[in-house]
């Protein structure tokens, strides 16, 4: 850096360069992000190249970049008056200066965007010399008196209107003049104000901002008599300056403060006038670390970018140039489809201006450093934007938990009737489900029985205390000392625990008895789970079954060697003379064996007296194996805190197959919970809720939230069918709460219900009987209305004899279940009805009432609409 | 990483201030500084089905009522308007109901959980809240207003979730008189302030107070089967504080989320994972999740624009060698690219 810094300006029509002006006149190029950075930058807080200096002015007074597209130019007005051009290219050039005829300080200055080369020079008072100058710089110094305006006055501000064909002025501390050029006469219009400092017009081309001290005044050029607006702030202005990217955003600088005040401006048409008011809003530019340091003071001046959006360089302390961006926009919104949620925002990139779109220079994107968010913009080629700054980009927020957001999944697994069908279902089969969840409906479909889902632990009887049910329950335990097979010579004895629960807990894990065990062997070799049965054989001290099992897994695999070795080793085996030097080696080769099964098989034949530890925590083993495998081999206190751990690490872990070992229990709600917590699967919760959790505990709060908002989220994909199938499910569960009725029929003439009659007669009544009953209303004895195609009563049966058999078993199972068909149905125009199934056939080939003498169209008046609904999706 | 999923030209003649997607997902509504409420497909890029015109002045928010009672969206301007809208197709929408009893801009709009029936929420700069509940068979409204409700302004309100399941579910719970309607607020005047109505008033029930500066938002969490609810509250004072209430909901705790490097402007909680999202002016969305002990770990780190902030956020171990190890503040540029933060602190409508 050298020297201090005074104002910075982007060159309206170059927009990767800028200019700064103080004790020396430097050009700067803006890097974009490709570039390789030199080591050392002269400005540490933007990235960019030097590209040239102007020595000839120094302590320029003021600075204005032209809107020259074939080169950077700039006026630079000087404190005796000197206005001096200069293109950092070209030495000195004396038609490039101008010198008024009386000394005194250049105060502002303006370049007209429609004739690049005309500049307005304002100037300090002098007594016999006007104060405002127009040169056009092609064509020399200005001499003719049509270029001098304001004699003996001083301009304070310059600008020039939208259409750069007025030229406004703020002059001698008390007047705005409007100067029409078109016309030899300049003056047309002066307004009284003390607010003349900082002309500028909006990008709207109607509002006008002038200021004096701590003032803000509006003016609306099409009727510029009466100030629109006046705003005052707490400080004195500084500068002030249109966005150009957005329509009327008005920024202030301030003296001695580090804030960009920002004044969004709009009007309001109210009744007669528009009624105009601003949003303010305080920005900081500087990062957080440097906030409450004193390290950035005051901001100096202020640039908007030309075109980028919301983009500035700001000047800080003069020296330090910052490029700044307002913050974007950002909203979170919530889709049906996604848990996480969605981000909109602005997408982040040049606006075409208008005025940029006369230059038609292509937009050399320079990515702002200050936003990565530009990343997603800068793939696609962005000159071929033609949308909106208003325009909103949907963003995933994460790409990577999205892969975890499973709802797209929840959704096809719902329209697959997931959680519908027992575990054994062909349909269960064909879901999309991860092996996790797989194994756990399988267990979960293993341990339910007799609608219950009675959990390992109270099967056991685990946690009832020192109770005398307890101590019987214990006192059952038949403890048994296993002998290994023959040839295997172990002095270990291994005891082994049988109990009537330890044997229904084992069935409940999936395990099978003595006799059966052979099958389930067999079993789970057809299923190609040779570890799994080998391990369980061995668990079993069928330690040579297991040999054939690996041998003849070998024989079938493509990578034999693990079981060919595990054969081998197992067939060798010999307890007292292998375990001390297999012990040596479990540690490392515990690391190295993949196969957990495998794993659990050597940690068992190593183990040290009694210390099942490795087996027990050997966590790729299934949590039902395990359990089995502590059920058999665990005494009763060992047993139990091997229960009460695993439960309680289920619940930590959301380990839905702890449900195995809780059951419908609170804890296997707190287990539901943490999974739900760590998984948002509230479909797999809700469902196992649903098929599993039938008793006391389903009117739990969470449960029936968990419920409801799955129900809701079928609601909200528009899955009515399955919404209703699940409905219908959870009814037949609450069996006991019978829901209400929700249909009456009611006698025409007396008005008294005749349907509580009809469930008033008790149930077990032949069809017989029944269809002569009803032929009145049981109260005031009015007949009962008739189909109008049969003539047969409301309430009697059609096809009596086909149909008796089925009515009673549905009413069995608390339903009265008749088909939609054999109900009774009406127009609600002429009141004609009859049986459903009737007036459908009827309707097929008449469109007008079947009652004779009746004209009404009935089947005509339900129009068929589509549901909105549907319309949409 | 933020990727693409979809551009919609809104043709918005200025800013967007707010959009929302409707119950199925389908449809999204936008509102904008040009007064105007536009809905949309959310799923195909074309133009706009429909232009609500009828506010004066920036809409600030639109909210979607449970369609239960039918297509309806709420919007609430600074014309000081609340302005109901409902639709027999989606291109078809009609002024349901005005509502314009504020004295000035009406900051934020929150329908109620259906169990309560459609009723609304809106609060005002004016400091005041008003409830309107709508008799769904008359078709007629009522408001209730809870007068200086915050002085200076109301910026934020959200309902509390109804805490029994919906009766129609389960016959048991017969006690439909159970349902106690709350509100949360968060105001000009630094405070979080729950409101209870009893007897057919509202009244101020507990005043939360942790905050420095103005409360910009306000979220109370869907309940999730935990005996306890959840609030989380933003403010310009850089802090994003979750209030966590026992069973009874008679003690308040607090427990700042986290210290943000710019005044925060929204919050909100996902519908049911329990996931906490903040948006800030540091032009950074960072999601939030409470892990099992309590403590509240940020669950993404690329997703807005300011990288900064991965440093100083409490990293959970696991998540560490994620981090791409470049960041450390090393040259030039990394300065700059910190310096999109800003402060916030004045935006209140001067009018």
């Amino acid at each position: 850096m050298s020297g201090n810094v005074h104002g910075i300006s982007w060159f309206p029509n170059h927009p990767d360069k800028f200019v700064s002006w103080g004790q020396e006149i430097n050009l700067y190029e803006v890097r974009s992000k490709e570039e390789i950075q030199p080591k050392s930058s002269r400005l540490p807080y933007i990235p960019c190249n030097y590209l040239s200096n102007e020595l000839r002015y120094q302590y320029a007074r003021c600075v204005a970049a032209s809107y020259h597209s074939d080169q950077p130019i700039i006026a630079v007005g000087l404190a005796d008056g000197k206005i001096g051009i200069c293109n950092f290219r070209d030495t000195f050039d004396s038609s490039w200066e101008y010198t008024p005829s009386q000394q005194r300080m250049c105060t502002c200055l303006a370049w007209n965007e429609l004739d690049a080369n005309i500049l307005a020079i304002g100037h300090d008072k002098h007594r016999s010399d006007s104060c405002i100058t127009i040169w056009d710089i092609e064509r020399g110094v200005p001499k003719e008196t049509s270029n001098f305006f304001g004699l003996s006055e001083s301009a304070n501000s310059l600008c020039w209107d939208h259409n750069h064909r007025v030229l406004i002025a703020g002059m001698s501390q008390n007047l705005i003049k409007l100067f029409d050029l078109r016309q030899s006469n300049a003056t047309c219009q002066s307004i009284k104000t003390k607010a003349v400092q900082g002309l500028a017009v909006a990008p709207n081309g109607n509002y006008l901002c002038s200021y004096v001290d701590s003032m803000i005044m509006l003016w609306d050029l099409r009727a510029i008599e009466r100030p629109l607006r006046q705003i005052s702030s707490s400080r004195n202005h500084m500068q002030l300056a249109w966005c150009p990217t957005r329509t009327s955003l008005l920024s202030s600088l301030q003296r001695d403060s580090p804030y960009i005040t920002l004044y969004d401006i709009r009007s309001v048409d109210n009744e007669s006038r528009p009624e105009v008011y601003h949003v303010k809003r305080q920005i900081s530019p500087f990062p957080a670390k440097y906030q409450h340091s004193s390290k950035f003071a005051a901001l100096n001046w202020l640039s908007w970018h030309p075109r980028d959006f919301e983009r500035m360089l700001l000047l800080a302390d003069a020296l330090n140039i910052l490029d700044f961006r307002l913050p974007a926009s950002l909203h979170t919104a919530y889709s049906n489809r996604h848990k996480l949620p969605l981000l909109m925002q602005r997408p982040l990139y040049a606006a075409p201006s208008p005025a940029a779109a006369v230059a038609a220079t292509p937009v050399t994107h320079t990515a702002p450093p200050t936003s990565s968010c530009s990343t997603h913009s800068t793939g696609s080629s962005l000159t071929d934007y033609q949308l909106s700054q208003n325009s909103l980009s949907f963003d995933f927020l994460e790409r990577d938990l999205l892969e975890d957001d499973l709802l797209e999944e929840t959704r096809q697994r719902a329209l697959q009737d997931y959680g519908m069908h027992k575990p054994d279902n062909k349909r269960f089969a064909e879901l999309p489900l991860t092996p996790y969840l797989r194994n756990v409906w399988t267990t979960l479909g293993n341990v339910f029985c007799e609608e219950r889902l009675t959990g390992l632990k109270s099967t056991l009887g685990i946690n009832l205390g020192h109770t005398s049910e307890a101590l019987m329950a214990s006192s059952r335990i038949e403890s048994q000392l296993l002998q290994w097979p023959d040839g295997i010579n172990n002095s270990n004895k291994l005891v082994c625990y049988r109990s009537e629960q330890r044997d229904l807990a084992l069935q409940l894990c999936g395990w099978y008895f003595d006799q059966e065990l052979d099958r389930f062997i067999e079993q789970l070799y057809n299923n190609k789970e040779f570890s799994r049965a080998a391990m369980i054989c061995v668990f079993h001290l069928k330690v040579l079954a297991a040999c054939n099992i690996l041998s003849q897994a070998a024989d079938m695999m493509r990578d034999p060697s693990m079981y060919r070795i595990t054969a081998i080793a197992l067939s060798s085996f010999n307890a007292d003379r292998c375990s001390s030097t297999w012990r040596n080696q479990r540690s490392t080769a515990n690391m190295q064996i993949q196969d957990p099964h495998l794993r659990a098989i050597f940690s068992f034949l190593t183990m040290e007296k009694d210390n099942f530890d490795a087996v027990l925590k050997e966590e790729g083993v299934s949590l039902a194996d395990r359990v089995a495998f502590a059920c058999k081999y665990l005494s009763e206190t060992k047993l139990a805190d091997y229960v009460k751990q695993r439960i309680q690490r289920a619940i930590e872990y959301g380990d839905l197959n702890g449900l195995l070992l809780t059951g419908e229990s609170l804890d296997g709600i707190n287990i539901l919970q943490s999974y739900m917590d760590a998984n948002f699967d509230v479909q797999t919760v809700a469902l196992v809720a649903i098929n599993y959790f039938r008793n006391e505990h389903f009117t739990d709060n969470r449960i029936q939230y968990w419920i409801a908002s799955y129900l809701d989220y079928l609601n909200s994909w528009g899955l009515w069918e399955k919404r209703a199938e699940l409905d219908i499910k959870i009814e037949n569960i609450r069996a006991s709460a019978r829901t209400s009725r929700t249909v009456y029929l009611s006698c025409n003439f007396c008005g008294k219900s005749v349907s509580n009659a009809l469930l008033d007669e008790p149930r077990p009544r032949s069809t017989s009987t029944s269809t002569n009953r009803l032929s009145s209303c049981p109260s005031c004895r009015k007949p009962l209305p008739r189909c109008s195609l049969c003539l047969m009563h409301m309430g009697t049966m059609m096809n009596t004899s086909g149909n008796a058999g089925e009515a009673s078993t549905d009413q069995a199972g608390g339903w009265q279940l008749k088909p939609f068909a054999k109900w009774f149905s009406w127009c609600q125009t002429c009141r004609h009805g009859g049986h459903t199934e009737h007036i459908m056939q009827w309707f097929k080939q008449n469109s007008e009432c079947p009652v004779s003498s009746c004209n009404c169209r009935c089947f005509d008046m339900d129009g068929t609409k589509l549901n909105a609904l549907r319309d949409i999706s | 990483m933020v990727s693409l999923l979809q551009e919609i030209d809104t043709e918005h003649e200025d800013m967007v201030h707010h959009a929302a997607l409707d119950f199925y997902g389908l449809l999204l509504a936008t509102c904008s500084s040009d007064g105007s409420v536009r809905i949309f497909h959310s799923r195909k890029n074309n133009k706009a089905l429909a232009e609500l015109k009828g506010h004066q002045g920036p809409v600030w928010q639109v909210t979607w009522a449970h369609p239960k009672f039918g297509n309806i969206l709420a919007s609430c301007s600074y014309d000081r308007k609340v302005i109901i809208w409902k639709s027999t197709t989606p291109r078809d929408w009609t002024k349901l109901y005005e509502y314009s009893n504020h004295d000035s801009s009406v900051n934020s709009v929150d329908f109620a959980p259906p169990e309560y029936g459609l009723v609304l929420a809106c609060a005002s700069s004016d400091g005041s809240i008003s409830v309107l509940t709508c008799n769904t068979e008359y078709g007629v409204w009522d408001a209730k207003k809870i007068p200086n409700a915050h002085t200076i302004g109301v910026n934020a309100i959200s309902w509390c979730p109804a805490q029994m399941p919906d009766p129609a579910f389960d016959q048991r719970v017969t006690s439909r008189t159970a349902l106690v309607k709350r509100l949360v607020s968060g105001g000009c005047d630094n405070l979080v302030k729950i409101w209870r109505e009893d007897n057919d008033r509202w009244s101020e029930e507990h005043r939360l107070e942790a905050h420095s500066d103005w409360v910009r938002d306000v979220a109370w969490a869907p309940s999730i089967g935990l005996p306890r609810l959840q609030i989380a509250s933003a403010s310009q004072d850089r802090h994003v504080i979750i209030w966590s209430s026992n069973a009874e909901l008679t003690q308040w705790t607090s427990c700042i989320l986290h210290t943000f490097d710019d005044a925060v402007w929204s919050i909100s909680w996902s519908t049911t994972g329990n996931v906490l999202a903040v948006t800030g002016g540091d032009n950074n969305v960072s999601l939030w999740k409470e892990n099992s002990e309590g403590q509240w770990i940020r669950i993404n780190y690329e997703s807005g624009t300011a990288i900064q902030s991965k440093q100083t956020h409490n990293l959970h171990p696991q998540q560490q060698p994620q981090q791409p190890a470049h960041l450390q503040p090393s040259s030039d540029s990394e300065h700059s690219s910190n310096l999109s933060n800003s402060h916030l602190s004045n935006s209140q409508l001067s009018n």
